[in-house]
């Protein structure tokens, strides 16, 4: 009875999920050019990328976008989190303000990024100006050595409130008792946090850290309505080398399958860690 | 409604006496999810429409001018009303025009009908996408409201293949801020050569005051309007006579750093130039931004429709002369394809006939103006294009030094494959220039590897 139930389910992530990603695997295998039959060329597309600069700066451009953006909003998160969960007025809605660059829609508010951020009539050059900050326009967008960061930035103001309301959850789970306990031993602020806030919010902690991560590596709205994977290739991650390489440079769906083929174990790799942290946490709850 | 005759209306003998479990019975709720499940289908599969079932699928790239975006699907809707179909149309957007029909084309879902600009038709051409049914179409057209303008007719064949059917011819042209350029001394448009060009815009250049000399693109966008066309000025081209593609040329190289040289070396482009989408410069431009664009005439009707004072302050012209000739401009144009699959040829054949009905079409030609030139010569001596001084303008002095984008050679799969307007071939050769440091002959040869396995794959 319970395959019977769960039948339903199986059958749609086969369509959905299954044959698109055997699919794709078959044409990491071929050249497969828009309109035209599939040509088997083996390992040729794999070894293309490999030897390919554009896709090593992608790789390259993927890990440090991954690596620098969860990392900031870990902390930003956490930093926030802490802070929301002392008592103080107005806290709901605060609360509530903070959740806001989230829940809004991407789109909505990477275009309304690319609007500020604009160099020659963006409101944030000329509030600088304005401000005195700054004598020229900043080309936050088009400068190769800013731009980077810049999407970085953009990507984290827009996402660290999930780990916010992640470990807000995980603050307010821990027994009070603890600290008051640690208060007497007459603990400082720091060793408090150290010995008792992080040990009991790394278990959620864990599980944002991984599903963020997998966002980060495959993000494709930011970075394509900010930039489209330039100036150059200033901000070409994976995801935007595969959508060039699909539909526009080279028009091959096999390599640009076969990018994806070679990103998949990593992913693989993370949804285990991710099952794994969340089996663990189960069974301590 | 059903699930309550299922298990008998509790009105019908008074008060409710049943209790909720036994009104809501597994087996009726069961009964009652079917028929309405199999109704629904019935209902689905019967279509409903007062048009007798008929329909046909119409999809066109957005056009930059928003006047026509909001005409088009009115326009759409009359035709269908008059043929007594429905159609579904749908506009889509530039930067999503790629993958979009790409896509369709590979599951076998392109629309009965599409409009495309032409340098992408060759691509649909060479996949066996296009249906041999538009040769009617483009017959029926030119019989009723035909002759069609000698330039047009190159819309619609490849080689000797009538393939589509002309819609506008789309003319670039420089345009210039004669205001600006007035208090710098300098007279406009610029008559002389490239270098009066380049020392008009140093004149100009004034990026403190948010004025930049020349916003050209330094990125995929807009190729055919400048890079193309400056190849031309230094005596080469991206192909030749015969279809081959001739890319890693001297005249081409020396075209390539003139051009490279203006944001590298001579620095009056804006340095967001390498980002540029294909509305940038259109954006600066009407934001009082750029002295100099070249762009198609959808920036001129633009400044008609949202900025007359600029309007009244611009002035169009060619390229000017160059090492081996000019003055030179490009000229694009959109067509109407009907689709291999389509299995609606005849209705498809109706419908685009319909189409350039003059209630219909003139329309369109009216709130398009610079940007869509007519492909019937009736529609060519409608009052806007001989009356208004900067349509006459662009008539009297751009439109006899156009050529087609393909120039030299004619139109074929593997200059499209290269150069249509998403292939990012030509973006990645500039921007490697501008923002990597790649020396243009490397940039040059990169971009001839990509034109070589282009022809080698897609021939002449």
């Amino acid at each position: 009875l319970g395959w019977l139930f769960t039948a339903p389910a199986l059958v749609v992530l086969a369509v959905a999920v299954g044959y698109p990603m055997l699919l794709a695997i078959w044409y990491s295998f071929h050249q497969k050019l828009f309109g035209l039959p599939a040509d088997f060329v083996g390992l040729e597309n794999f070894l293309a990328n490999l030897e390919d600069p554009r896709f090593r700066n992608a790789v390259a451009t993927t890990l440090i976008y991954t690596v620098v953006a969860v990392t900031f909003k870990c902390c930003i998160g956490f930093a926030v989190a802490l802070l929301l969960n002392r008592e103080f007025p107005l806290r709901a809605v605060l609360r509530s303000l903070i959740l806001l660059s989230w829940a809004l829609p991407e789109i909505a508010v990477v275009l309304g990024w690319n609007w500020l951020l604009n160099s020659e009539w963006g409101a944030l050059n000329v509030v600088l100006t304005r401000l005195g900050l700054i004598d020229q326009n900043i080309y936050w967008l088009s400068d190769p050595a800013l731009v980077l960061p810049t999407v970085i930035a953009v990507d984290v103001w827009r996402t660290f409130p999930f780990f916010t309301i992640v470990i807000l959850a995980g603050l307010q789970n821990i027994n009070k008792e603890l600290y008051e306990a640690a208060a007497v031993d007459g603990a400082s602020a720091v060793r408090r946090f150290w010995h008792i806030t992080l040990p009991q919010v790394v278990p959620v902690l864990s599980v944002a850290l991984v599903l963020a991560t997998i966002w980060n590596l495959n993000d494709f709205a930011t970075i394509w309505f900010l930039t489209r994977g330039g100036p150059g290739s200033a901000t070409e991650v994976l995801s935007i080398y595969t959508y060039q390489v699909a539909f526009s440079s080279l028009n091959d769906l096999g390599r640009a399958a076969s990018v994806s083929t070679l990103a998949m174990p990593l992913l693989a790799l993370l949804i285990v860690v991710l099952v794994k942290v969340s089996k663990r946490r189960e069974a301590e709850v | 409604l059903a699930a309550t005759e299922l298990a008998g209306s509790p009105h019908a003998s008074g008060p409710p006496t049943v209790s909720p479990s036994r009104r809501y019975s597994r087996r009726g709720f069961l009964q009652a999810s079917s028929l309405a499940g199999v109704a629904l289908s019935l209902g689905a599969c019967a279509g409903g429409n007062s048009s007798g079932g008929r329909q046909l699928s119409f999809w066109s790239v957005t056009p930059f001018v928003d006047a026509v975006n909001e005409l088009l699907p009115q326009t759409v809707s009359a035709v269908a009303g008059r043929l007594g179909i429905e159609v579904d149309f749908q506009m889509i957007p530039n930067d999503q025009q790629a993958a979009r029909f790409q896509t369709a084309a590979e599951s076998g879902q392109l629309p009965d009908v599409f409009m495309l600009e032409e340098v992408e038709i060759p691509r649909f051409f060479s996949r066996g996408l296009l249906s041999p049914a538009v040769r009617d179409a483009y017959t029926r057209v030119g019989d009723e409201h035909g002759p069609w303008v000698p330039s047009a007719e190159d819309l619609a064949m490849i080689g000797s293949d009538l393939v589509a059917v002309p819609f506008a011819l789309q003319p670039w042209m420089a345009y210039y801020r004669q205001d600006l350029f007035d208090r710098a001394g300098v007279q406009v448009p610029v008559t002389g050569t490239l270098d009066d060009l380049l020392q008009a815009a140093r004149a100009v250049h004034d990026p403190a005051s948010g004025v930049h000399g020349m916003a050209v693109p330094m990125s995929d966008a807009d190729g055919p309007g400048h890079i193309g066309v400056v190849n031309w000025l230094f005596g080469g081209g991206w192909q030749n006579q015969q279809g081959q593609l001739t890319i890693d040329t001297p005249q081409n190289l020396a075209a390539l750093t003139w051009y490279t040289d203006l944001y590298t070396r001579h620095r009056v482009v804006p340095q967001d130039a390498t980002a540029y989408a294909p509305v940038s410069n259109n954006t600066a431009y009407l934001n009082g931004q750029a002295a100099f664009i070249v762009n198609t005439g959808s920036v001129m009707t633009s400044l008609r429709d949202e900025r007359p004072d600029l309007y009244d302050a611009t002035v169009v012209g060619p390229w000017p002369k160059g090492p081996a000739g000019g003055p030179a401009m490009a000229t694009g144009g959109a067509a109407i394809m009907i689709a291999e699959t389509s299995e609606n040829t005849e209705l498809a054949v109706d419908f685009i006939a319909e189409l350039y009905r003059e209630e219909h079409f003139r329309p369109i030609l009216e709130v398009w103006g610079a940007e869509g030139f007519p492909v019937l010569e009736q529609y060519a001596k409608m009052p806007i294009f001989t009356d208004d001084p900067r349509l006459r303008q662009i008539v009297e002095t751009i439109v006899p030094v156009a050529r087609s984008d393909y120039w030299p050679g004619e139109s074929g799969p593997a200059y499209s494959e290269v150069f249509a307007e998403n292939a990012g071939n030509v973006g990645q050769m500039l921007t490697s220039i501008c923002v990597s440091g790649v020396a243009p002959h490397e940039a040059l040869a990169g971009l001839a590897t990509v034109a070589q396995r282009a022809q080698e794959r897609f021939g002449g």
